[in-house]
C-alpha cells in the first residue's frame, strides 16, 4: 500500500474496531448465506446512486466521490477488478465501478467480501499478522474474508504503532497502520444498510407486542420483530412508555422491573442499530436552519425528541431506504424501482434544501477526468515535437503539437475551472490544486511564448512540463486518495486573500520553475554540444529564461508581500518567519538574486541558466519541502511520504546544475584555446 | 581623501556585487533558520537566525562557521539600496520603474523597523460579558505587588528587564519607594513547574513549604514556557525572611505582611501593556463545518468603548479591528472542551503597530514599479520578434529553417 497520507483514526473510534468486524460476522451469521448477485445493476441504479447526495467531510457530495475515494484508499484504483469466479455469474472478470462495488459493500457485503478490494504492498504485513501462510506474491490484493482472521493481531499491533507519528514509522508499521484503517473503513461502510437489513426482537414484552402487534403487514398477527424505521417512528410513545414503567419499577412491582428491563433492551439495541448503520449521512434534516444532514443515530435522537410529525419527508426516506433492502435481497434487477426512488426523494429533498447544486456536475467533472486526459494530450505533444526537433523543416509536425498542446491546456483550463465553480473558490486553496495551476500556467505561458516568439523551445518545453505536471496531479490523488474538494479552515475562508496572494505566488513557483527547466536546455545543449555554432538558439534560449524569470519575480514578490498583508490581518504579524514564507522568501530572494548578477554582469547566459536551475530546487523546497517539516502555521499545507521524491528532486537539480558548471569549465577551455569568452564568463 | 575615502566605500555600499552577495547570503540564512526550526522550534530559530547580528553554523557538524545574521544583512541590504538603487542609479524614464520598485522595497524594510522598534504584540482572553482595557505579552513577565488601599488597588510592577538574567544562581535585589520591604529574586526560571519536595531526602532544588519549581526545557512555541522563580522578603524588622515561591500559572497570590501591618499581594505574570480603549464581548460565535470538526467561523461581537464613546464591532479571522494603531485580531477561542452551552472565552491577538499598513502600501508600489519595468521589456521583446518574423512566412517553422540553413 503506497497511500501515504492521514489515514489515522480518531482516538474514539479506535478502540471499537474488533467490536464492529465482529459484528459484521454476527450479522453474516444472522444472514446465512445472504443474498447474492450475478448479474449487473440496472443502468438506472448506478446512475442513481452515483448521485445521491451526501454529506461528509463538511460538505454535500456525490457518493459517486465517497465510493471513489474510498476505493481508491482500498485498492489504489478507482474501480475494482474481479476474478474469473463462476459463483459470480455475468459478473465474473468484469470491472466494477466504484458506486457498484460500494452497492455491492452495502447491500450484498458477503458477496463483496470475497472481492480482493485491500491491496498489500509487502507481505511482511502478513507475518506479523499472523497470516503468513495465506501470502500470495510480495504485492497483492487480498479480499476481507481473507484478512478477517488476522484482524485481532492487526489490532494489538496497531495499538503499538498508533501513537507513534507517521513519519516517524517504519514502512511496514505504516503499512500495518493503513491496513487497519482500511478495514475499520470498510467495515463501516458495510454496516450502512445494517438499520434496514436487521429485525428487532419484540421478546416477550406486553408493551412492545402492544405498540407493534396491530401495524402495518402483520395486523392481526402476532408479531415477532420489527424494523428500524418502524420502531423510530413510535420511539416517542416507546419511551413514554418507559418512563411509566420506572416508575411503577420504583414503586416494587416485579413484573414492572421486567418489562422495564425488555423495554430498555428493545431501545438500546435501536440506538446501537442506528450507531451501526451511520458511515454514510444521507438524510437531509426537516430543519432548514440546520446545516448538518441526519445519521441514523441523529434520526434517533430527532424522532425521541420530536415524535415523527415534524419529520414526514425523513420518514418516507427511512422507508424507502428499507425497500432498497428488500429489494436487493430479489436480486440486483429489483433495485431499478426502489433504489431509484429512494436516491430521487433524498434528492428532492436536498434539492428544497437549496444544496443538490453541484451534485451532478461534480459527477460529471470526476467523469471527464480532465487532467489525466490533459496527460496524454500533453505526452502527444512531447512525442510530436520530439519529431519535429528531428524533423526541423516540417511545420506540419510544429502546428500539429501545437494544436495538441492547446487541446491539453483547455482540458486543464475546463478541469480547473468546473472545480472552481463546485467549490466556489478561486483556483488554488489546497497542495493539490497547486499542480494543476502551475502546470496549467507553465503550459499557457509556454504557448504564449511560442506565439511571440516561435523557435519550438517554449513549445517542447511547455509540452514536457504539461505532461510531468499532470502525472505528478495524478499521482498525489493517487497516494493521498482523498477527496480533492475538503471545506477549508476558517482562517482559509477568504476568496479575496485565496485569490489575490494564492493565486500570484502560485504563478510565481510556475514561472521560476519554468526558467529553471527552460534553463536545463541550455546546460544540456552545452554539455553535448548540439547546436554548438548556433548562437541564436542558445540567446533565444537564455532570452526565455531570463524573460520568464521577470515574470517570476513579479509574481512571487507579489504574492509573498501579499501573503504578508493576509497573515497580517489573520495572525497579527506581517511576517513570521513561518517555514511556508520562508520558503516563498527564497523564491524572492533567488530570483532578484539571478537578476542582479546578470545586471551587473556577474554572470552572462550560462551562469543565469545555472542558477534558474539551482531555483528549481528552491521552488521544490518551498513548495512542498517546508510540508514536510510539520512544523508552523500553515499546518493545512502539511504532506508526509514524500520526502523520497523531493529529495530525488533536488538530488537532479544539483546535479544538473552541476553538469552547468562542467558546461562553463569546458566552454572555458575551448575559450582560451580560441580567444572567445566562454557564455557564463564574467565580463568584469 | 576623506571624499575619496567615502566615495569609494559609496562605490562598495551600492555596488551589484555587494547586492548579490547579500541576496545569497541572505537565501542561505532563511533555509537554515527555516530547517532549524524543525528541531529548536521557531523562536528560538528566530532569535539566533533572524533576529542576530551573526550566527555560528557548524559545518559536517562540527566545524563552527561564523555568518552574518538577519540584522546585519537587512541593515547592510538597506544601505545597498539606498545608496546603489536610489542615489547612484541614474533618475531616467527608462528606469523609472526600477526606482519606483526600489522605493516599495525601502518602505517595506522601513516597515519592519518600525515595527521592531516600536511595536508590541500580546493576547486578551474575554468570556462573555468581560470587558478590558489591558492585554498581556506573549512572552515577557513582570513581578507584581499589590495592595488593597481605600480607592483601589495599589500595585508597584518589576519588569522582566530586572531579574530575567538571574535564571543562573544570580539574585536580583529589588526595592522601590512606598514599600515597607525589600524582597530578592532566586533562580529565576525560563520554563518551570511546581513538585513537591520529597518528605525524607533532599530537595533537589531549593523548597519552601513543601515545594520547588523544577526547571523545565523551553518549549519550541516560546509563549507556552511559564516562567517561575523563589523570593526572599527581607522585612527589615528583625523578623526572618518570609520565603516564597512564584509561577506564572498560580491563581493565588503569595501574601507578605509587612512590618507596619500593611498585607500584600505578589505575583508573577505575564507582562500587562495598555490599550487606548476598552474591548467588551458581547457574544462569541464558533462554528464548525457540519458534521466535521473543521473549524468554520470564529467571530466576537465586542463594543469598544474610548472618549468618542461605545461602538459594535465584528471581529473574525481576516477581519481584525484597527483603531488608534491597534490591531486586535481573532485568535482561539476556548475552553476547547466545553459542553454544550457552557461560557466560552475569545482569544485575541493584540498589536500596536504604527507602521501596520506600510506594507500595503508598498506591495502596490513594488507591483507598479516591477509592472512598469517588466512591461516595457516586454514591449521591446516583442517589437523585435516581430520584426524578426516579418522575414519568414510561417511563423513556427521560419526560426527552424533559419537554423537549418545556417
Amino acid at each position: 500500500m503506497n497511500a501515504v497520507h492521514l489515514r489515522n483514526l480518531s482516538a474514539r473510534t479506535l478502540s471499537c474496531v474488533i467490536a464492529v468486524l465482529l459484528l459484521c460476522m454476527s450479522v453474516s451469521a444472522q444472514q446465512g448465506d445472504g443474498p447474492r448477485r450475478t448479474r449487473p445493476y440496472p443502468e438506472e441504479v448506478v446512475d442513481a446512486f452515483r448521485t445521491l447526495p451526501v454529506q461528509e467531510g463538511g460538505r454535500i457530495k456525490p457518493f459517486d466521490t465517497v465510493a471513489r475515494f474510498a476505493l481508491l484508499r482500498m485498492n489504489e484504483k478507482r474501480t475494482l477488478h474481479l476474478p474469473d469466479d463462476p459463483q459470480l455469474g455475468e459478473l465474473s472478470g468484469t470491472t466494477l465501478s466504484a458506486t457498484e462495488w460500494a452497492l455491492d459493500v452495502m447491500l450484498y457485503p458477503l458477496q463483496a467480501d470475497g472481492y480482493p478490494t485491500f491491496v498489500i504492498a509487502d507481505r511482511d504485513v502478513f507475518d506479523l499478522i499472523g497470516l503468513g501462510e495465506a501470502a500470495k506474491r510480495k504485492r497483492d490484493r487480498y479480499s476481507f474474508d481473507e484478512l478477517l482472521p488476522g484482524v485481532q493481531k492487526l489490532e494489538q499491533e496497531f495499538e503499538r504503532y498508533r501513537e507513534i507519528p507517521e513519519k516517524e514509522r517504519t514502512r511496514l508499521q505504516n503499512q500495518l497502520v493503513y491496513l487497519y484503517n482500511d478495514l475499520y473503513e470498510y467495515s463501516r461502510l458495510r454496516s450502512v444498510f445494517d438499520a434496514a437489513r436487521i429485525q428487532l426482537p419484540l421478546g416477550e414484552s406486553q408493551i412492545l407486542r402492544a405498540a407493534f402487534g396491530e401495524t402495518g403487514e402483520a395486523a392481526g398477527a402476532e408479531r415477532q420483530s420489527v424494523g428500524f424505521t418502524e420502531a423510530t417512528i413510535r420511539l416517542q410513545t416507546l419511551m413514554e412508555a418507559y418512563r411509566k414503567l420506572e416508575q411503577q419499577a420504583g414503586s416494587g412491582s416485579d413484573i414492572s422491573e421486567l418489562e422495564l428491563q425488555r423495554v430498555a433492551g428493545f431501545l438500546n439495541n435501536l440506538r446501537d442499530l442506528a450507531e451501526r448503520s451511520k458511515f454514510v449521512i444521507w438524510l437531509p434534516p426537516a430543519d432548514h436552519r440546520e446545516s448538518a444532514w441526519l445519521n441514523l443515530p441523529g434520526v434517533f435522537e430527532e424522532y425521541r425528541h420530536d415524535g415523527p410529525e415534524p419529520h414526514a419527508a425523513q420518514t418516507e426516506a427511512l422507508r424507502l431506504y428499507e425497500d432498497v433492502v428488500t429489494a436487493s435481497e430479489s436480486g440486483s434487477g429489483a433495485l431499478a424501482g426502489p433504489g431509484v426512488a429512494f436516491v430521487e426523494h433524498v434528492r428532492g429533498m436536498a434539492e428544497r434544501r437549496g444544496e443538490l447544486g453541484g451534485i451532478d456536475l461534480e459527477v460529471s467533472y470526476h467523469d471527464a477526468d480532465w487532467f489525466y486526459k490533459a496527460q496524454w494530450f500533453y505526452l502527444l505533444a512531447f512525442v510530436l515535437a520530439a519529431v519535429m526537433w528531428l524533423v526541423p523543416r516540417s511545420g506540419a509536425l510544429a502546428w500539429s503539437s501545437f494544436g495538441v498542446s492547446s487541446v491539453a491546456t483547455v482540458l486543464v483550463v475546463i478541469g480547473i475551472v468546473q472545480r472552481c465553480i463546485l467549490r466556489e473558490r478561486p483556483p488554488v486553496s489546497t497542495l493539490y490544486e497547486t499542480i494543476l495551476f502551475i502546470t496549467g500556467c507553465t503550459a499557457l505561458v509556454c504557448l504564449i511564448v511560442e506565439v511571440i516568439s516561435p523557435r519550438r523551445i517554449a513549445l517542447s518545453v511547455g509540452a514536457a512540463l504539461g505532461a510531468l505536471g499532470m502525472f505528478v496531479a495524478y499521482m498525489f490523488e493517487m497516494n493521498d486518495a482523498k477527496d480533492t474538494m475538503p471545506q477549508l479552515q476558517a482562517v482559509l475562508d477568504t476568496n479575496f486573500w485565496l485569490g489575490v496572494h494564492v493565486t500570484t505566488v502560485t504563478l510565481g513557483y510556475a514561472a521560476t520553475m519554468l526558467a529553471g527547466f527552460v534553463a536545463h536546455i541550455f546546460v544540456f545543449g552545452k554539455l553535448f554540444g548540439i547546436r554548438r555554432d548556433d548562437k541564436t538558439f542558445y540567446r533565444s534560449v537564455a532570452r526565455m529564461t531570463y524573460g520568464v524569470l521577470c515574470f517570476a519575480t513579479l509574481f512571487s514578490t507579489f504574492g509573498t508581500i501579499s501573503g504578508g498583508i493576509w497573515a497580517n490581518d489573520s495572525w497579527g504579524r506581517f511576517w513570521g518567519w513561518d517555514p511556508k514564507e520562508n520558503g516563498a522568501l527564497m523564491i524572492v530572494l533567488w530570483n532578484l538574486l539571478i537578476l542582479h548578477a546578470r545586471m551587473g554582469g556577474l554572470v552572462r547566459n550560462l551562469g543565469i541558466s545555472i542558477l534558474a536551475i539551482f531555483g528549481n530546487s528552491i521552488v521544490a523546497f518551498s513548495w512542498w519541502g517546508v510540508n514536510l517539516m510539520g512544523v508552523g502555521l500553515h499546518s493545512y499545507g502539511f504532506q508526509s511520504g514524500l520526502n523520497f521524491w523531493v529529495n530525488m528532486f533536488y538530488w537532479i537539480q544539483w546535479g544538473v546544475a552541476g553538469l552547468g558548471v562542467v558546461a562553463w569549465a569546458m566552454e572555458r577551455s575551448r575559450a582560451a584555446g580560441g580567444g572567445t569568452l566562454p557564455e557564463g564568463a564574467s565580463t568584469s | 581623501m576623506v571624499k575619496a575615502i567615502f566615495s569609494k566605500l559609496g562605490g562598495v555600499l551600492g555596488s551589484l556585487w555587494l547586492s548579490v552577495a547579500l541576496l545569497a547570503l541572505l537565501t542561505l540564512m532563511t533555509w537554515l533558520g527555516t530547517r532549524a526550526q524543525e528541531h529548536m522550534g521557531l523562536f528560538m530559530a528566530q532569535k539566533k537566525y533572524f533576529e542576530s547580528w551573526l550566527y555560528v553554523e557548524r559545518l559536517a557538524g562540527i566545524v563552527p562557521f561564523p555568518l552574518p545574521g538577519g540584522m546585519t544583512l537587512m541593515s547592510v541590504l538597506f544601505v545597498n539600496l539606498l545608496i546603489g538603487g536610489l542615489v547612484k542609479v541614474r533618475w531616467k524614464w527608462q528606469k523609472a520603474g526600477i526606482l519606483i520598485t526600489h522605493i516599495g522595497i525601502v518602505l517595506l524594510l522601513g516597515a519592519g523597523f518600525v515595527k521592531g522598534m516600536m511595536a508590541t504584540e500580546g493576547y486578551l482572553q474575554l468570556f462573555e460579558g468581560e470587558r478590558s482595557s489591558v492585554y498581556r505579552s506573549h512572552h515577557d513577565w513582570e513581578i507584581v505587588l499589590e495592595e488593597a488601599v481605600d480607592d483601589g488597588v495599589r500595585q508597584w510592577i518589576v519588569p522582566d528587564g530586572e531579574f530575567l538574567d538571574r535564571y543562573d544562581g544570580r539574585t536580583a535585589r529589588v526595592s522601590a519607594e512606598g514599600l515597607p520591604f525589600k524582597f530578592t529574586i532566586h533562580d529565576f526560571l525560563l520554563n518551570s513547574t511546581p513538585m513537591t519536595a520529597p518528605p525524607f531526602a533532599a530537595s533537589p532544588f531549593p523548597a519552601v513549604d513543601g515545594a520547588y519549581l523544577k526547571p523545565l526545557e523551553l518549549e519550541l512555541e516560546h509563549e507556552r514556557n511559564v516562567a517561575g522563580c523563589r523570593i526572599t522578603v527581607d522585612h527589615g524588622d528583625g523578623r526572618a525572611p518570609t520565603e516564597g515561591l512564584l509561577w506564572g500559572f498560580e491563581r493565588a497570590p503569595m501574601t507578605v505582611d509587612a512590618a507596619d501591618g500593611r498585607r500584600f499581594g505578589i505575583t508573577l505574570r505575564k507582562k500587562e501593556l495598555p490599550m487606548p480603549f476598552t474591548v467588551k464581548l458581547d457574544e462569541f460565535t464558533h462554528e464548525y463545518y457540519p458534521n466535521t470538526m473543521i473549524p468554520k467561523v470564529y467571530m466576537s461581537d465586542v463594543t469598544v468603548i474610548d472618549e468618542d464613546g461605545p461602538a459594535k464591532h465584528k471581529i473574525r479571522m481576516n477581519e481584525p479591528l484597527r483603531q488608534d494603531d491597534m490591531i486586535v485580531f481573532q485568535s482561539s477561542w476556548g475552553p476547547t472542551n466545553a459542553r454544550p452551552g457552557e461560557r466560552l472565552y475569545s482569544g485575541f491577538s493584540v498589536v500596536e503597530n504604527p507602521a501596520d499598513q506600510w506594507p500595503w502600501y508598498s506591495m502596490w508600489v513594488i507591483a507598479a514599479g516591477m509592472l512598469l519595468h517588466f512591461g516595457l521589456m516586454l514591449l521591446r521583446f516583442i517589437d523585435r520578434e516581430s520584426v524578426a518574423r516579418s522575414r519568414g512566412a510561417d511563423p513556427l517553422v521560419a526560426a527552424a529553417r533559419k537554423g537549418v540553413e545556417a
